[in-house]
């Protein structure tokens, strides 16, 4: 029996030795996963070794170097911090107490009634993935009237797995139109006009991903008052709030009016890229009560949720995050870096659609410059992606989605030519 | 009409709801045995010197972003982490087949963990399979099964309530002769005895017996890291092609959970291990909050066999790691918080760390009054 270097002398194990431990393993009828449609396309451009490489996968925004961008509003926040010396304790379940307002009041607006009369009940949350997991476990175990989801379609590709592990069934409404690469208005009021009472509806406050395509003010007016019409739950997922159009007001226009219209709206809200604190995982998740006291009944059930996933949230980016918008001058930084970003990606896809144009393209590339916030719908088939992808490195979902934060003034010309070679 | 109408008003955390009452008590003299974290002899938090340097290395990183992490988590994290529980020298390292998930503290660890065996096990929907806990457990391991969809969770015999030990005729009785799958959770590695092999001696026996295994980590504890959310579940699989499968559907179960995992306490704990300096100091700092914790069990047995307090008092220093159970029932535990404003669990249950030389006089003599005068 050969013994370890270690001192406690532990022998080796023979996995030749008759035992019942070594016959199989527990995991012998394991599946290999597929892997993960957008975060796969990021494995996949790391291993290509072409100088002229494009990631166009996943919705991180990129400056115009190509490089990850650190806001200064962030790091003056952590500067802020660091020279606080703060504890480490436990936050509570339900998270820090000065994100979860600020959070909200971004969303909502200040002046908000519901913030006023204390009838919404805003949690931390792990991101924009933690703050839907968590609301569809709500759903789930206390919207006893419906068990249907009914997503846009097409909607964001992690959308469907969340809401179906949680136990919901998964509905579609018809939501993009492929012949204008634009929003089907009328399929989208006549699909909500089908739906079942009470059923959940899920909404992209701005920015839709991955189409990029958003109703305009009259538009969600009217899907406002169909949805009341239905008597639908509304569940707003906001992961771009600021950077679709620069603005955060406008961005939270379409939350702020389906609650002034009297809708209690689910709301699911990330800081990953409007921060840039992707990987901090900061998000929040509210729920707009009837009062205050039916506000305390479902906080004291949230945490019953949230207690045996995770126990409590991480604190780092929540800080980050409360800092910035609790500190005037941290929070016009923001604010202006915000715009910044929205703006580049606007001046990306006016440099595309005009690139394309001087390539000779004959296709109508308006969408490109209508769509609006991280992402495009390019239009183009899974076939012209593969070709893309293995004639240009240019990596993209198969869906035809290339995230724009990944286009600068030095490479949009490879890909307009790209893109031109795979569709004329 | 709301939809939330009839959603119920949910009793509180337990734990929780004693710091909440402890925290509104007005007397001066109040002590807080309640939750589970460290705090030195004046009775506060402790972060970690060795957290404080590595802090300052990466705030001064220019290269470091906030960009996601895989979701898996970050890769160095996953590698020291498991290197920590198994050992260095660990065989099973060295034949590729243990593998590893970045979790949300122990709990995200054991969360994924159940996730997992729920879908996989034994075939592929494992609601009925039994999952074995200790009698008693940590309160939260029975809702973090459940919540994964297993609708049986079952005691084994752990703890004698008379000897204030272990009944481990009880315990060998209750697993006897059974296939079962073991998943450590590993909360406090380093905590109880200040020496890491050791407190490892346990998993890593398991292996050298051939067995395949989770373990959920946590290093809430040992770094002083608790809102930094720091988890690891560790995986030691037969070979590594079983490894790699189990490691890809951990990945789905991850995504529709939280995606990805934070980043910040992953690379605190990472650029810690994988620097030698850094590492030999951070041992330091865990044998730190060991040796306090010792001295106060020490110290409160020493001081209620001197007040001749009824019973035997010697669990104190048999048992370890943060807590306690002092085999004080329920009246008594309601004596304490009631009358002295002592903040304890229900169960008896007290956190060795609230205790300090300024206040355990206070306590011991407490204890011995609700022991003397409380049936």
């Amino acid at each position: 029996v050969k013994f370890l270097k270690n001192r406690r002398s532990l022998p080796v194990y023979d996995w030749n030795a008759s035992s019942p431990l070594c016959c199989s393993s527990w995991w012998a009828g394991v599946q290999m996963g597929p892997p993960d449609p957008i975060l796969g396309v990021t494995e996949a451009f790391k291993r290509d070794t072409n100088p002229k490489k494009m990631n166009l996968g996943v919705g991180a925004y990129r400056d115009d170097q190509g490089k990850p961008f650190v806001l200064d509003c962030v790091r003056k926040a952590e500067a802020l911090i660091s020279s606080k010396q703060l504890d480490k304790e436990y936050l509570a379940i339900g998270g820090l107490g000065d994100f979860t307002k600020s959070c909200a009041q971004l969303a909502l607006g200040a002046d908000s009634e519901v913030l006023k009369s204390g009838r919404n009940i805003t949690v931390q949350t792990i991101s924009g993935t933690g703050s839907l997991r968590i609301g569809a476990n709500f759903l789930s175990r206390f919207h006893s009237a419906s068990r249907d989801v009914y997503l846009p379609t097409p909607s964001w590709g992690n959308h469907t797995p969340i809401f179906r592990d949680a136990g919901m069934q998964l509905k579609a409404y018809r939501y993009y139109d492929p012949s204008t690469c634009g929003f089907d208005f009328k399929g989208t009021l006549d699909d909500i006009s089908k739906m079942p009472e009470r059923s959940v509806i899920l909404l992209h406050a701005c920015a839709h991903n991955p189409t990029g395509v958003d109703p305009k003010p009259e538009q969600w007016k009217e899907i406002a008052d169909l949805v009341k019409k239905r008597d639908l739950l509304v569940f707003f997922d906001m992961a771009y709030q600021g950077f679709a159009s620069g603005d955060i007001d406008r961005d939270a226009w379409a939350v702020r009016h389906f609650i002034e219209q009297g809708h209690n709206i689910v709301l699911s809200q990330s800081f990953a890229k409007n921060m840039g604190l992707y990987g901090e995982r900061v998000g929040g998740l509210t729920l707009v009560c009837k009062d205050a006291e039916e506000a305390k009944r479902v906080e004291s059930q949230l945490k019953i949720l949230i207690r045996p996933i995770y126990s409590n949230p991480p604190m780092n980016g929540a800080r980050i995050a409360a800092t910035i918008l609790n500190t005037t001058e941290l929070y016009n930084i923001w604010l202006e870096e915000v715009h910044c970003m929205a703006n580049r990606i606007i001046k990306m896809r006016e440099q595309l659609a005009a690139n394309l144009k001087s390539e000779g393209s004959t296709h109508n590339w308006e969408h490109v410059t209508d769509q609006i916030g991280m992402f495009c719908f390019t239009g183009l088939k899974p076939d012209q992606v593969e070709r893309l992808t293995k004639e240009f490195s240019v990596y993209m979902t198969k869906d035809g989605r290339i995230s724009m934060a990944g286009v600068t003034s030095g490479n949009v010309g490879y890909l307009a030519h790209g893109i031109h070679a795979v569709t004329k | 009409m709301s939809l939330f109408g009839e959603v119920p008003q949910a009793t509180p955390v337990a734990v929780f709801k004693v710091t909440n009452d402890f925290k509104e008590d007005p007397n001066p003299k109040k002590v807080n045995l309640g939750v589970g974290a460290y705090r030195t002899d004046e009775g506060q938090p402790w972060v970690l010197p060795v957290v404080k340097k590595v802090e300052k290395i990466i705030v001064a990183d220019d290269s470091l972003n906030h960009e996601y992490l895989p979701i898996l988590g970050l890769p160095e994290f996953r590698s020291s982490a498991s290197k920590i529980a198994l050992g260095e020298d660990s065989p099973a390292i060295q034949e590729n087949r243990v593998g590893a998930v970045q979790c949300l503290g122990g709990t995200g660890a054991l969360k994924i963990g159940a996730e997992f065996l729920r879908r996989w096990y034994n075939g592929n929907n494992n609601t009925r399979t039994p999952v074995y806990v200790s009698a008693p457990t940590w309160e939260n391991h029975n809702a973090v099964f459940v919540n994964a969809g297993f609708e049986d969770v079952r005691p084994y015999k752990y703890w004698d309530a008379e000897k204030r030990g272990l009944d481990l005729s009880g315990f060998l009785g209750d697993l006897e002769r059974r296939k079962l799958f073991v998943f450590f959770d590993s909360a406090y590695q380093g905590f109880a005895s200040g020496c890491l092999d050791k407190d490892a001696w346990a998993v890593r026996y398991f292996i050298t017996q051939g067995f395949e295994m989770f373990c959920a980590q946590s290093f809430s504890k040992n770094f002083g890291l608790y809102n930094e959310r720091v988890g690891n579940l560790t995986i030691v699989a037969r070979d590594p092609d079983n490894l790699k499968r189990v490691l890809s559907q951990m990945e789905k179960i991850v995504r529709v959970t939280w995606s990805n995992p934070p980043s910040q306490g992953a690379r605190l704990v990472a650029v810690t291990l994988n620097n030698p300096e850094l590492f030999s100091e951070w041992k330091d700092n865990v044998k730190t909050m060991a040796d306090r914790v010792l001295s106060m069990r020490a110290s409160l047995r020493a001081k209620l066999e001197a007040l001749e307090t009824p019973g035997t008092w010697d669990h104190i220093t048999q048992q370890i790691g943060m807590f306690s159970f002092t085999g004080l029932n329920p009246n008594q535990v309601e004596y304490l918080i009631k009358e002295k404003s002592i903040y304890l669990m229900a169960s008896g249950r007290i956190n060795m760390c609230g205790l300090t030389t300024k206040n355990i006089d206070y306590v011991a003599e407490s204890i011995h009054e609700s022991v003397v005068n409380v049936q």
